[in-house]
């Protein structure tokens, strides 16, 4: 799984850096190379995804009238 | 100049009456002692409404502020200006809605002022959170589940209750970047400055709380909800 020393432990790290900044160069082209080659970091990749939405319905959740403190 | 004292005496009391005296008087002690009670009507429980809110809003308050007093100050303010300004809550949003979105501000503001004080962040997880993850050359030790495309069960209420369940189970510090992030919607460069750590403290934080509410979420929902079904 290795791709420029990236390893699945550091790609996963930069699929959430990808996320919040804006990668450099050298990262952008290691990520997207690992991704094409890791079908686990791609599965990973999935999840950040999902959970980006799941963190949109979760704010409106949480300021939203339908949440009652019990 | 005695008024003016008074008024503030006695808003002071209400600012404390209101956190830490749950009794319903407080409905009758705003009217009757808030000097500035509004003249346009408001509806007769919207005091008890803001007061039946205050636990939630302190909790949220608290993931954001280590300092108790801190996050009581900012509900106290909130509240203050909920019963200030009822004027500005047009009912067109739900009332819950509009005071998370003056807490949200008034947290912001307890954060820039204690900036300096600030406690510093500490690492709140163990080193060895990748090696849950992560075999020592670099590989997931599990394939990361196949999650789909998920989207009833993210309009599922059930869903989001995990979520905020798995929100409220991150370590603190890890809970404090990514909800400054996520909820208070500051960009890094703030985090990094409100928090005084450096850019790359912050990624590594947000990357273990992706990784915690990653696993959370699995076992909380996909693998919960395959029981059901298989």
């Amino acid at each position: 799984m290795r791709f420029f020393d990236l390893t699945c432990r550091l790609a996963s790290k930069l699929l959430v850096e990808q996320r919040g900044r804006r990668l450099g160069l050298r990262e952008r082209i290691s990520a997207a190379l690992h991704l094409r080659v890791c079908l686990m970091c791609r599965r990973y990749d999935n999840q950040l995804n999902i959970m980006d939405k799941a963190i949109g319905r979760w704010k409106s959740y949480r300021e939203g009238p339908e949440s009652d403190e019990k | 100049m005695q008024m003016a004292l008074q008024a503030d005496f006695e808003l002071h009391c209400n600012k404390i009456g209101a956190l830490r005296m749950p009794r319903p008087a407080l409905r009758w002690r705003t009217r009757a002692t808030l000097p500035f009670r509004p003249l346009v009507s408001m509806p007769d429980n919207f005091a008890l409404q803001i007061e039946a809110l205050q636990p939630q809003l302190l909790r949220f308050a608290r993931n954001q502020l280590r300092n108790d007093a801190w996050a009581e100050d900012a509900v106290s303010e909130t509240i203050l200006a909920a019963l200030e300004k009822p004027q500005s809550f047009t009912g067109r949003s739900q009332l819950k809605t509009w005071l998370v979105g003056i807490l949200k501000h008034k947290i912001v503001d307890q954060l820039r002022r204690h900036r300096r004080e600030a406690t510093v962040l500490t690492n709140d997880d163990s080193e060895d959170l990748d090696d849950l993850f992560f075999a020592a050359d670099g590989h997931w030790r599990e394939m990361p589940a196949d999650w789909g495309v998920p989207e009833d069960a993210l309009h599922q209420l059930q869903f989001v209750e995990v979520m905020e369940a798995c929100m409220e189970n991150l370590p603190p510090a890890q809970a404090r970047c990514f909800l400054m992030r996520e909820w208070l919607e500051f960009s890094a460069d703030e985090v990094c400055a409100e928090l005084a750590i450096t850019a790359n403290n912050l990624w590594v934080l947000l990357h273990r709380a992706r990784l915690r509410l990653r696993d959370c979420l699995q076992s909380g929902w996909f693998d919960a909800r395959r029981g059901l079904v298989g």
